[in-house]
């Protein structure tokens, strides 16, 4: 009998294991919601809801450079000197709910083409940007943008000349 | 005999009941035979052994705003070998989500394998190490790669591949 037990517990251990399954993604949750709703709002200059949910000492890093929750703030209404037409037409936020074997974690992903015309040249730039963000207790404790910033660069220097 | 065999097909019937296989919910997982092929992919690139053949033929290839076709993107491997040295590539955090469910919209039933690490690498040229931030996401449709998405800062690979032309002439 004991021999049968451990045959049971054996497959489905093995059963369980299969399933793979590391946490669940959604797009209609708070979390995502809250997302779109700072994109929106950077998109006309307004930063109201970054502020309430961005933690004041979260870590925050554009490709891997640390920057504080103002400098971040600051960087993103810069853009509005530099550029008119700021939108992101394609964009796609879900969040994801780990399980236990990842502490419960809850980050949302914003993947989108980010596009806007220069003030100085009229030209019209589209740049593709990632940006992950970690919740806990209801607040952003951490974000990390990934994109190319060659052309955000150049702009800023022709801005100054 | 047939009480083990009644037993065994108990079992696995109540742990079917309570994971439903129509179960709605979009899953991630980052133990999964994609999340595997995509962190063999990447190593293969590090030790300039590129494999493509998980990628299909006319796979898409996007990196930033540049797109590439797929052997442009195998052909970067041996490119950067003969650039950089050192090269590092570690998988970071892999996942592979399967979406369904919710509304999607004309994303339902789309698999994609996202991943984020830092790329180094050492200048044959000027002997500096750099480090990037990168994230890439793939796209599969049965069983093949059709799409990568790779973004990162160009600001030092461009001024080292500026370098490295340069040097060619």
């Amino acid at each position: 009998m004991k021999k049968l037990f451990f045959l049971l517990f054996i497959s489905l251990s093995t059963y369980s294991f299969a399933q793979e399954i590391t946490g669940k993604t959604r797009t209609t949750d708070k979390y995502s919601n809250a997302i779109r709703q700072i994109n929106d709002e950077y998109f006309k200059n307004d930063f109201t809801t970054i502020n309430q949910i961005f933690a004041d000492d979260g870590s925050y890093t554009i490709n891997g450079d640390n920057f504080t929750k103002n400098q971040i703030i600051e960087g993103f209404a810069m853009h509005h000197n530099l550029y008119t037409k700021i939108k992101m037409p394609q964009n796609f936020v879900d969040t994801t709910f780990y399980d236990e074997n990842n502490n419960n974690q809850v980050w949302s992903h914003l993947w989108g083409l980010w596009e806007a015309t220069s003030k100085k040249s009229g030209k019209s730039t589209s740049n593709p940007v990632n940006v992950s963000f970690k919740w806990v207790d209801g607040r952003v404790v951490s974000a990390s943008w990934i994109f190319d910033p060659t052309e955000l660069n150049e702009e800023i220097i022709a801005s100054q000349k | 005999m047939k009480k083990l065999i009644f037993l065994f097909g108990l079992a696995f019937t109540i742990f079917s009941c309570a994971q439903p296989k129509n179960d709605p919910a979009t899953t991630v997982s980052n133990q999964d035979e994609k999340t595997m092929a995509v962190a063999k992919l990447m190593k293969g690139y590090v030790d300039n052994n590129f494999d493509g053949s998980i990628l299909s033929d006319d796979c898409i290839v996007r990196f930033n705003n540049i797109e590439l076709k797929k052997a442009d993107f195998m052909g970067l491997a041996q490119f950067h070998h003969s650039m950089f040295d050192n090269i590092k590539f570690p998988d970071g955090w892999i996942e592979t989500i399967s979406y369904h469910g919710e509304n999607w919209k004309e994303g339902n039933g789309d698999t994609w394998t996202n991943q984020w690490t830092d790329w180094t690498a050492t200048s044959k040229i000027t002997n500096e190490t750099h480090t990037n931030r990168s994230h890439f996401n793939y796209k599969w449709e049965n069983g093949k790669i059709v799409e990568v998405n790779a973004l990162f800062s160009d600001l030092w690979y461009d001024k080292e591949v500026k370098l490295f032309m340069e040097k060619q002439n």
